[in-house]
């Protein structure tokens, strides 16, 4: 593994309030090369976009306790000034979100949402930011750019209000690209094209692209790797092939056979008991730290409680955090 | 956009116009009819018939209206049956003294009241927010009339800084930006800003702290926007709903400040409506809260457009 | 059992005779200038114990065509006929109708009421039809048993102590209290979790034989349309432009639309990669569609003539028709 643009090493990211802490994150490791296509994949609530706004450090400042190592192009993020964090922020890295109709103001047009990145880190003047703005929508494939620079959100598609996002995010070449689930809230038919283009971009551009999603199909569609996540860790970490089809972890073997896909008709889904671990902290403090799955898993047996099973390399890039593991052959 | 500002104004016609209609039927409804409101009752019937006459009132009512708009809308508001004199330039010299109060009270109400109510916003559950929050209640259940006599006891009767009555020394109507004019005005102002500045407090408390909460607050952090350019973002999001709040407050202060200038004596239209109430002058009355209706309309346009010009959102109905 | 309550509608046009027929139905929104046309004459069939899929990207139509079909608002045009009977003035009335057809939504939250628990929103239509508090108490039980819910564990619950699965069961339970026989579910699966959609799928799987049932299930989810439907229809811009056995249609689209939709879905393979977008653009909006074939401006196999003349559907074989000048000549 060559860490050389993202190296994250035991980050915990817990939410502090008066009455009570929530442990969203609870100890992931991972490394992204230049170039590199990450899926962390999981289910909602597992922590994804905790995770993704932790190397960022966009999680609310004031109710937020980050610990662990982030290094993104060799620059610490957690002992970063703020100040230092604002001059990462958009031009070293940046970010897509989920809803582009809520991500983006409202109030400013499309043009401006994307010059004053330009103006802030480049120190363009309006007319060389308007410029490169145009550059951008052409970029990312807008239709009629010069219109659309003068358009406010509300009065774009979804599919082009996100083909304006990533526009904004592209806007000072960032080498890492964060991108929280950007295509869930499209059409399947829109889905695709903005999964294409931002395939396209992220080789043009040798970016690093770390890709939230809960669904399958579409990390099939973009990953070099995934990282399944559950309960605030990673349970199984491969190349896209490995995990797609020799899952290890029983969770990730229990969401492909969950996910629907061709040729199930008239077969029984195979489901997962239960439900997700609750991550606050219960009224009697946290209870012994054990495999999150173990609860809901057939394969459970003593073993598993005795604390939580390290990421196990021994089959190479392939990782999962089973004591049990086995490879199965999931047929997709 | 020249289309948006028309529209408006086409939609403010009718509320105008039904305003003044009812400002008319003021004289009509009142009990009885409307010659008593100018005649004794014992007058002699040829008097009657004369003054119905020049009055118009023999006409169909249609027709009394339109004759009436178009006075009203050449200024000329008729006669004052207590003092028989013209009304408009009375009514316009009360009009300037309730503005310049209503504007003086804006002036420290609102700027105040955006600061502790943005501060209260961004600084959610924290104990600035209760303290903000704290003065903005303070501000709003203090009575009006208490807080201005406590005021006129403290710095008028015991230290004797600041004058307790009118508008000026010598009772001339007129107005003009100096210390013997502002010395009048500090007491009312000050008094009649404390509900505005809770209400406006409590107001940009909430759209502060909801704006806070959007999404497009991450986009902006995440784009590595400072704090200022963040906040050019929220100005212009919470600007429309300020707005419409700190142009209502206004109305009211023109409207509501009654009480007030009946306390500080302030030759105001509080006053002047005081006056004719109790002198039963029904054609100042009219006049005044027509006058008082239609700034009020006027003001709700003025908002209205200067939300669609900020708010892309609100251009098109 | 005495009690009509307790036991479905009985069968009228016996086993042939569609359950559900809708003929013409339209549904035009907004005043003259920009009108939405946001059903446009859709005719079609349920037939008894089948389950009909919609699909169709958002903004076709497909939510206004389940509550056009609910009487939840008025059509501008055309009918619905139930087990062979006009449903409304001078056929069949609303009442009891609506006994027979029940709804289940995407928002699981927003069609619960938060203010009564959970056994009391199943309960309330068969008290306010007139079941007995005992029979109404029994049938919760039942029911919440029949979706997989422990009924002393939640009968007493409110909405938001419960996941979202778990209100989707309940939404289920509620619709099955009435003993309906035709369920419609518009995006019953969309807003949840992969693992808890799947468990969901299974539970409609069974309640279908349990309760002798027809399902008409709105979903954008190709593939979970093709996992739960017997037939398909496709709906572009307020019509329908093809329809047909799930087979068939996901194996021979005859449709150039029905196929680019099929195109779009990811595929779980990473060596089966897409590289170009089957479609370009958004899905345009039902004010001022395009003239003739609707689907003409995004169609790749687009010929002459297709902005002038309307395709009618036409067979493409038994039961499979599409709305494509290609199936007429071909
Ligand atoms: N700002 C926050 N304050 C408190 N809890 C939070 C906050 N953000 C996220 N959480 C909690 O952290 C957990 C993980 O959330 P998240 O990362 O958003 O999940 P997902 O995998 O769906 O993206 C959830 O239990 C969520 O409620
Ligand atoms: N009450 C309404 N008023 C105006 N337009 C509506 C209304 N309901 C739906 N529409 C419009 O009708 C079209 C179809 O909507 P809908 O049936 O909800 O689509 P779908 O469920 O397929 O996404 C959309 O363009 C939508 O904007
Ligand atoms: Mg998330
Ligand atoms: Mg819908």
């Amino acid at each position: 593994m060559s860490g050389d643009l993202v190296k994250v090493r035991d980050l915990a990211v817990r939410f502090v309030s008066r009455d009570r802490t929530v442990h969203a994150v609870r100890g992931v490791d991972f490394d992204l090369a230049a170039g590199e296509v990450l899926c962390i994949l999981g289910e909602s609530g597992s922590g994804k976009s905790v995770t993704l706004r932790a190397l960022m450090r966009l999680n609310p400042a004031a109710r937020t306790l980050m610990e662990g190592t982030v290094q993104v192009a060799g620059r610490d993020v957690v002992a970063a000034s703020e100040r230092e964090m604002e001059e990462i922020r958009g031009s070293l890295v940046s970010m897509v979100f989920q809803e582009p109709m809520t991500a983006l103001d409202p109030v400013f047009t499309i043009g401006q949402q994307i010059g004053e990145t330009v103006m802030r880190h480049e120190g363009l003047s309006k007319a060389e930011a308007r410029k490169r703005a145009l550059e951008l929508l052409d970029l990312v494939q807008i239709p009629s750019a010069e219109r659309r620079l003068a358009a406010y959100p509300h009065e774009l598609s979804g599919g082009l209000r996100q083909r304006a996002m990533i526009a904004i995010a592209l806007s000072c070449r960032p080498k890492l690209l964060l991108a929280d689930e950007p295509t869930t809230a499209l059409d399947a038919t829109v889905q695709i094209q903005i999964l294409l283009l931002l395939r396209r971009l992220q080789q043009e551009l040798g970016m690093g692209v770390i890709f939230v999603t809960h669904d399958l199909g579409v990390a099939g569609e973009i990953a070099d790797r995934i990282a399944v996540m559950y309960a605030g860790r990673f349970v199984e970490e491969g190349s896209v092939r490995e995990v797609m089809r020799k899952a290890r972890h029983p969770y990730t073997q229990g969401l492909l056979g969950a996910t629907v896909h061709e040729g199930m008709r008239g077969k029984r889904l195979v489901t997962i008991a239960g439900a997700p671990p609750n991550l606050e902290t219960p009224p009697g403090g946290m209870p012994p730290d054990i495999c999150a799955f173990a609860p809901r898993c057939e394969r459970a047996d003593a073993a598993c409680e005795q604390g939580v099973p390290a990421l196990d390399g021994a089959f190479g890039t392939h990782r999962a955090r089973c004591i049990h593991q086995i490879a199965e052959a999931v047929t997709c | 956009m020249l289309i948006t500002i028309l529209r408006r104004i086409l939609y403010a016609l009718p509320i105008a116009l039904a305003v003044s209609l009812f400002c008319f039927a003021l004289v009509h409804i009142a009990p009885g009819d409307p010659i008593n409101a100018i005649l004794p009752p014992d007058a002699p019937a040829d008097v009657v018939d004369a003054v119905r006459k020049t009055y118009g009132l023999d006409k169909p009512l249609p027709v009394q209206f339109g004759i009436w708009l178009w006075k009203v809308l050449q200024g000329d508001l008729g006669k004052s049956l207590a003092t028989g004199r013209d009304i408009w330039p009375d009514l316009s010299g009360a009009l300037q003294n309730t503005l310049t109060l209503a504007l003086a009270a804006a002036m420290i109400g609102f700027p105040i009241g955006i600061v502790l109510g943005s501060l209260a916003g961004a600084f959610r559950g924290t104990w600035i927010d209760r303290a903000c929050v704290g003065t903005a209640v303070a501000g709003v259940s203090v009575p009006h009339y208490w807080l201005g006599m406590v005021m006129v006891v403290i710095f008028s009767v015991t230290l004797n800084w600041l004058p307790s009555m009118g508008a000026s020394q010598d009772g001339s109507g007129g107005w003009s930006l100096d210390w013997e004019h502002l010395q009048h005005l500090v007491l009312p102002a000050i008094t009649l800003s404390v509900i505005p500045m809770g209400i406006v407090t409590r107001t940009l408390r909430g759209i502060i702290g909801e704006i806070l909460g959007q999404d497009f607050i991450t986009t902006l952090r995440g784009k590595g926007l400072r704090r200022p350019g963040v906040v050019v973002h929220v100005i212009k999001n919470a600007a429309p709903q300020a707005l419409s709040v700190m142009g209502l407050q206004l109305g009211y202060l023109m409207g509501g400040s009654i009480l007030v200038e009946t306390v500080f004596a302030w030759p105001g239209t509080g006053l002047l409506l005081n006056n004719a109430i109790f002198q039963r002058d029904i054609p100042v009355l009219q006049s005044t809260i027509l006058v008082l209706a239609m700034f009020f309309v006027a003001l709700n346009l003025a908002v209205d457009m200067a939300q669609s010009l900020i708010d892309p959102r609100m251009r098109r109905a | 059992m005495a009690d009509p309550l307790l036991d479905p509608v009985p069968d009228l046009g016996g086993p042939a005779q569609p359950l559900l027929l809708v003929q013409n139905l339209s549904r035009h929104f907004g005043k003259k200038g920009s009108v939405v046309r946001a059903v446009d004459g859709v005719s079609f069939a349920v037939k008894k114990g089948e389950t009909l899929g919609i699909v169709g990207e958002s903004g076709c139509g497909k939510s206004t065509t389940s509550r056009l079909i609910m009487g939840l608002i008025e059509p501008s045009g055309g009918e619905v006929i139930f087990d062979g009977e006009h449903v409304g003035p001078g056929g069949m009335p609303l009442s009891v109708y609506r006994r027979q057809v029940q709804m289940v939504f995407q928002d699981s939250y927003a069609s619960l009421n938060p203010r009564l628990t959970i056994g009391e929103s199943i309960g309330f239509a068969p008290r306010v039809h007139g079941l007995s508090r005992e029979a109404t108490d029994a049938r919760v039980r039942d029911l919440l048993a029949a979706v997989g819910l422990a009924p002393d564990q939640f009968a007493r619950r409110y909405p938001h102590e419960l996941s979202g699965g778990q209100r989707q069961r309940v939404n289920i339970a509620r619709a099955l209290a009435l003993r309906p026989r035709l369920i419609i579910l518009d995006e019953p699966v969309s807003a949840l979790d992969k693992s808890v959609e799947a468990q969901v799928l299974n539970l409609l799987v069974d309640l279908k034989a349990e309760f002798d049932l027809s399902y008409l299930f709105i979903s954008h989810d190709l593939n979970v349309v093709q996992f739960i439907a017997d037939r398909v229809l496709v709906m572009y811009l307020g019509q329908v432009v093809e329809i047909g056995p799930v087979e068939a249609l996901y194996r021979e689209a005859a449709h150039p639309y029905t196929a680019a939709l099929l195109a779009s879905r990811p595929s779980m393979d990473p060596d089966l990669r897409r590289t170009t977008p089957p479609l370009t653009g958004d899905p345009p909006n039902p004010v001022n569609p395009p003239s003739g074939c609707r689907f003409h401006p995004r169609c790749a196999v687009v010929q002459r003539g297709c902005d002038i003349h309307v395709p009618p559907l036409a067979d493409v074989s038994s039961g499979h028709l599409a709305a494509c000048v290609r199936v007429g000549a071909a």
